[in-house]
């Protein structure tokens, strides 16, 4: 048991609990929440199980805008690994890291090109662009732009699971690079997990060449 | 190179210790001595005293008078008379101590001594202080202040023998970036090389501004006159290290160092001696000299090219920060996250606006900080990209276009933005066949803009095919708000500019404009 915290089968099946009742933002926010709680305890192998049990199953969730709890799964997994010694712990850390990372390049492969700032309205309703659907007088035109605000909201939640996404994977191979050894002292391990994780789609070709250059700036 | 500063570089090579393979160590430690016994007291006098003349006297100095005598004549017997005196019946610092500056409430000749009677005998004339105390009878640890004694005290200023070129320190540098030195010495380990070699690179790396200051200070064991010797000694030594670092680094101009001499002191410990013997760096306004810089580049480019080494950032960016030295660190605001004792550091800059330090604190010597500028949205620009299409007849003028935030010289990729809620107001064709007065413009969806802080599209005016006659002038304006928030999070945001949206009817031709945010159309039925 974690000192002062939830048991690991407690915290799994907090998780599961948030996964089942919680909308997607939520959930991110309460993994977020319970990865912080495991991650300011002492440091001690139950922790450690903790962690990587937390972090393990938070990662096989896949939902379509699940943006910030496998940013949070990584950012703990790159402490943790810099904290332990063990080769077959850093091992698991690489894999579950990786985990994260792919998760986050599902999010900008889902998310589109460009979004706008307000659904076009139907054809026909000589009104401007923008208004509240309810100003459309014709009853079957008024639902079908209500339909498209639905879509366009879809969208939108896409869009900024996109963006927040990049914003995550940016960050994380900055980290990453810092926290040279989280992932063990196996330099061939290290450039082939650099490797897996370049080609993730959306990163800039400066943070590309960064994961892969161990000497780049 | 002027005379003065070749006289200065030759006292600097004279302080500075023979190469190692010359192995004289020992010259190191003795370093002014050897100059003052090579060149002459005057002369070194003379040549700090040309650097006093150069910058002026630093305000928490007393520069010593000397008589053109060199000293001993019935002139020089009282002055030295008159200082003493005042200062006896002060009880405090001398009244040339200029205000804003702590004077130490010890310095004067009045201050009772808390070690001269602990150390037996007066160390011998040219040998430092710190005497090692007598093997018989043995005391194993003198006390440095004993029940009852002040503490802290400081150096006696009538014992300050002539020959000792420092100033004297009348303010406090306690605080500063500390060299720590062994009994009895003024060498220079490894790890004070390193602090004071870090602290000439943060010197540069900070703009190469600003006069570095050098406290030195002498354990209270041994007497009063060769402590001050060796506190002046130990100055001198970081001061010349910091003007030539042994690393062949780049060094601190002599015009940007100045030391001072504090005599023997119990202000670093009052119940141990080591903590006592140090020297201190410290910057113009008292803090600790630098040992580390920061550099600066942003995890995402500026959409107008700024280079990622920009200090100014959206708010919400973040930064990757990297300090010359292992180090912990500490934002003013946003937040910073750090593999523990690291050399490289994410922050996130704050949600709203403002200036904001990001320190990192080596495990020696002083912090190093950079003070980046934070921006929040200032507006909206839009670029035309495509034509909506009309019904020849009918009227209508709207069109796509692509949406930028500005300033564009940093990235708000991390912050989310929309369109609020606001009533049309409308007059005219707009409000009498259209009925548009008071048309809603509900709030948008919360959205953030991409890499080039855009991605967002708007399409603006009438929805195709148009609008039918009868056709007049008329006005429809919509002033919508525009917020932002930091994405992912709830709430209603922050206000930052309002777009106008504007249509105009000029007349029964159906002519019509449509404009927003720098982007229009003109059309005719």
């Amino acid at each position: 048991m974690v000192t002062g915290l939830a048991s690991t089968q407690q915290l799994l099946e907090r998780e599961a609990q948030a996964w089942r009742d919680l909308p997607p933002a939520e959930y991110d926010r309460a993994v977020c929440g319970m990865l912080d709680d495991v991650g300011a305890a002492p440091h001690s192998p139950e922790r450690v199980d903790a962690l990587l049990a937390l972090a393990g199953a938070t990662l096989r969730r896949n939902g379509p805008t699940l943006t910030e709890s496998p940013a949070c799964c990584a950012e703990r997994l790159l402490a943790l690994g810099s904290a332990v010694s063990e080769p077959a712990l850093h091992w698991r850390i690489g894999m579950l890291f990786l985990l994260a990372w792919l998760q986050l390049g599902a999010a900008v492969e889902r998310g589109p090109e460009s979004i706008s700032v307000a659904p076009a309205l139907p054809p026909g309703v000589a009104l401007p662009n923008g208004v509240d659907p309810a100003a459309i007088a014709d009853p079957a035109l008024r639902e079908q732009a209500r339909e498209d605000v639905q879509r366009h909201r879809e969208a939108a939640e896409r869009w900024n699971a996109k963006q927040r996404a990049l914003g995550h994977l940016t960050r994380l191979a900055t980290l990453a690079r810092a926290s040279r050894g989280a992932f063990g002292d196996d330099g061939d391990a290290a450039r082939e997990l650099a490797a897996a994780m370049s080609l993730v789609s959306g990163l800039s070709a400066a943070r590309r060449r960064l994961l892969q250059d161990d000497d780049a700036d | 190179m002027g005379s003065r500063q070749q006289a200065y570089t030759n006292q600097k090579a004279a302080l500075r210790p023979a190469s190692p393979k010359s192995g004289n160590r020992s010259s190191r430690s003795h370093g002014v001595l050897h100059l003052q016994d090579s060149i002459g007291n005057r002369t070194v006098s003379r040549l700090l005293a040309a650097r006093s003349d150069s910058r002026g006297p630093h305000p928490g100095s007393v520069v010593q008078a000397k008589c053109a005598c060199g000293g001993g004549c019935p002139e020089c017997e009282k002055t030295h008379q008159v200082h003493a005196g005042a200062e006896q019946q002060a009880g405090r610092a001398p009244a040339t101590v200029t205000s804003g500056v702590t004077p130490l409430p010890m310095e004067a000749a009045a201050a009772p001594k808390v070690q001269s009677s602990v150390v037996p005998g007066a160390p011998s004339p040219g040998v430092e202080g710190e005497r090692p105390l007598p093997s018989s009878p043995p005391i194993a640890t003198p006390p440095v202040a004993t029940p009852g004694t002040p503490c802290p005290t400081h150096g006696d200023l009538t014992k300050k023998p002539d020959d000792v070129i420092c100033p004297v320190a009348t303010d406090s540098r306690a605080s500063g970036t500390s060299i720590l030195f062994a009994h009895n010495s003024a060498v220079l380990d490894a790890t004070a090389l390193s602090t004071i070699s870090a602290v000439a690179a943060a010197w540069h790396a900070g703009g190469g501004t600003g006069v570095l200051r050098v406290d030195g200070y002498a354990s209270v064991e041994g007497g009063d006159p060769l402590n001050w010797r060796l506190a002046c000694n130990r100055a001198l030594m970081v001061e010349a290290e910091l003007m030539a670092p042994s690393d062949h680094s780049a060094g601190v101009p002599w015009t940007n160092v100045e030391h001072f001499a504090h005599g023997e002191t119990t202000e670093f410990s009052c119940t141990s001696l080591p903590p006592n013997r140090r020297a201190v760096i410290t910057t113009p306004g008292g803090a600790p000299a630098p040992t580390c810089s920061v550099a600066t580049r942003t995890l995402v480019p500026a959409p107008d090219g700024t280079a990622d080494t920009r200090t100014a950032v959206g708010v919400n960016e973040q930064v990757e920060m990297t300090s010359s030295a292992p180090a912990t660190w500490v934002a003013a605001c946003g937040t910073v996250v750090a593999p523990a004792m690291g050399t490289t550091a994410i922050w996130t800059a704050p949600a709203a606006g403002g200036t904001c330090t990001v320190t990192a604190t080596p495990a020696t010597g002083g912090p190093c900080s950079v003070s980046m500028t934070v921006l929040p949205p200032s507006s909206r620009s839009l670029v035309r990209t495509g034509l909506q299409a009309y019904t020849a007849g009918l009227a209508g003028s709207g069109f796509v276009a692509t949406v930028t935030i500005n300033p564009t010289g940093v990235s708000f990729t991390r912050t989310e933005l929309r369109e609020d809620t606001v009533a049309g107001v409308a007059t005219g064709y707009y409000d009498t066949v259209l009925g548009w007065n008071g048309s809603i413009h509900p709030a948008t969806a919360w959205l953030s803009p991409d890499i080039h802080n855009s991605g967002l599209v708007d399409t603006i005016g009438t929805v195709p095919p148009g609008s039918g006659g009868p056709f007049s002038e008329g006005t429809f304006v919509w002033p919508i708000p525009q917020s932002f928030r930091t994405a992912g999070t709830a709430g209603t945001g922050s206000p930052y500019s309002t777009a106008f949206h504007v249509q105009v009817m000029i007349g029964p031709s159906g002519a019509e404009g449509t404009a927003k945010e720098g982007a229009s159309r003109g059309r005719v039925p």
